[in-house]
């Protein structure tokens, strides 16, 4: 009975929107909760490695930075010793040397703190091997010689963009003489077509005696394989040596 | 019930093992849902240890450089200052300066033995101070004042 029918697909389909629209929150608490669990369990992971991670680091930067200073601390010492000594002896003329020494010294010495104090240290190993694979031979152009070069390439823009099609594919050049061939292949087969569709078509045959041949199939390959033709012969003439579409093209 | 209708042996234990089947499946079912917060948990986990370790190891680094250029730069100011007063005074070969050579001999004895770059080295701290009171105490025999502050700071001794 079809009443019963509509009825039952009625219900059954607001039950199944009840039903979707419970599932559709369901899903959405489902997958809160679920990313809430990924984030918690992202922070536990970070706060775990870092306590671990901070103790390994601390004594790689710790052993770096030492080794760094070492040197420098040793020939601030030996100024300030010199300069002790200069005080003792009365060698006026080496102190201003020495305090100026002693200066450019205190002044690297903060440099290099900056430096470790930055956040991102690559190490200079890695460095160089990046700098090495970078495989620079040669220095780059100073600022207004590289606006030159810009300025330049501006005015070759306009014929490269000539040039390009030219130049890209030398076996896609269509030149004047592809088109005309092409052109000429193309009203052949008008002409072809038009007696094989008008009347003249059984008079036209019967001379040239293949008027059993004029079934569809044919056609068909008989189209197909003129096509196949003009391509090969276009290619064959696009590919002929750039001067002759060169003059066509002037 | 007809007298037939006995259920045969084999088709209930067959029953039996099909509700047992299902019952586990079902509880393994259950498990999955259960275990999936503490999947998703472990997922974050994982990336999060990643994550950490990186970040961690770059900050340590950071701080650790800090302190290893400061404990080198104090460490190799006393050696470059004992080395330097070593040789001046090498001239000299008087009774009061032997006692001042002999200082600084034990003075660049101690600091080449101090092993500044091993940050695990679980004395460094006490070994710093001695060396620090050795240096004072060279200072105070060479009349030198030695209250320039030991640290990265633009110093130059004061008289």
């Amino acid at each position: 009975m079809s009443w019963v029918q509509v009825a039952v697909s009625q219900s059954s389909e607001d039950i199944f929107d009840e039903d979707a629209d419970e599932m559709y929150l369901l899903q959405k608490e489902w997958n809160s909760t679920m990313k809430k669990r990924l984030k918690e369990g992202y922070r536990d992971g970070i706060e775990a490695a870092k306590e671990l991670a901070l103790q390994e680091g601390f004594n790689q930067g710790y052993r770096h930075g030492a080794e760094l200073m070492v040197t420098c601390g040793q020939f601030r010492g030996t100024l300030n010793a010199l300069l002790s000594w200069c005080h003792f002896n009365g060698c006026d003329s080496a102190l201003s040397k020495i305090n100026n020494l002693l200066d450019v010294v205190g002044k690297h010495e903060e440099d290099v703190l900056k430096y470790l104090n930055s956040i991102e240290q690559p190490h200079v190993g890695h460095v160089l091997e990046s700098v090495q694979d970078m495989d620079l031979n040669h220095t780059a152009p100073a600022g207004t010689e590289y606006n030159e070069v810009i300025a330049g390439k501006h005015e070759d823009v306009g014929s490269f963009g000539e040039n390009t099609c030219r130049n890209n594919d030398e076996s896609f050049q269509f030149g004047c003489g592809e088109i005309f061939f092409w052109a000429l292949c193309n009203t052949w087969l008008i002409c072809y077509y038009q007696i094989l569709l008008t009347s003249h078509r059984k008079t036209f045959f019967k001379t040239i005696r293949i008027h059993n041949l004029l079934t569809w199939r044919f056609r068909f390959l008989f189209r197909v394989c003129f096509h196949i033709l003009c391509f090969t012969i276009s290619f064959h003439l696009g590919s002929v040596p750039e001067n002759s579409s060169h003059d066509n093209w002037d | 019930m007809p007298s037939g209708w006995v259920w045969p042996e084999r088709s209930r234990r067959r029953a039996v093992a099909g509700a047992m089947a299902a019952a586990s499946a079902s509880s393994d079912m259950f498990d999955e849902i259960v275990m999936a917060e503490e999947r998703f948990h472990g997922e974050g986990y994982q990336e999060g240890y990643a994550e950490g370790s990186h970040l961690g190891v770059v900050e340590g680094r950071r701080y650790g450089s800090l302190h290893g250029a400061k404990m080198g730069s104090e460490i190799g100011c006393y050696l470059g200052f004992a080395l330097t007063w070593q040789c001046l005074l090498q001239k000299c070969t008087d009774e009061k300066n032997s006692k001042k050579r002999r200082a600084l001999d034990s003075l660049i004895g101690m600091i080449q033995k101090f092993p500044y770059e091993d940050p695990t080295y679980d004395k460094l701290q006490e070994d710093l101070e001695k060396i620090r009171g050795k240096f004072k105490q060279v200072c105070s025999m060479l009349n030198i004042q030695s209250d320039f502050r030991i640290g990265t700071e633009r110093s130059s001794l004061t008289f």
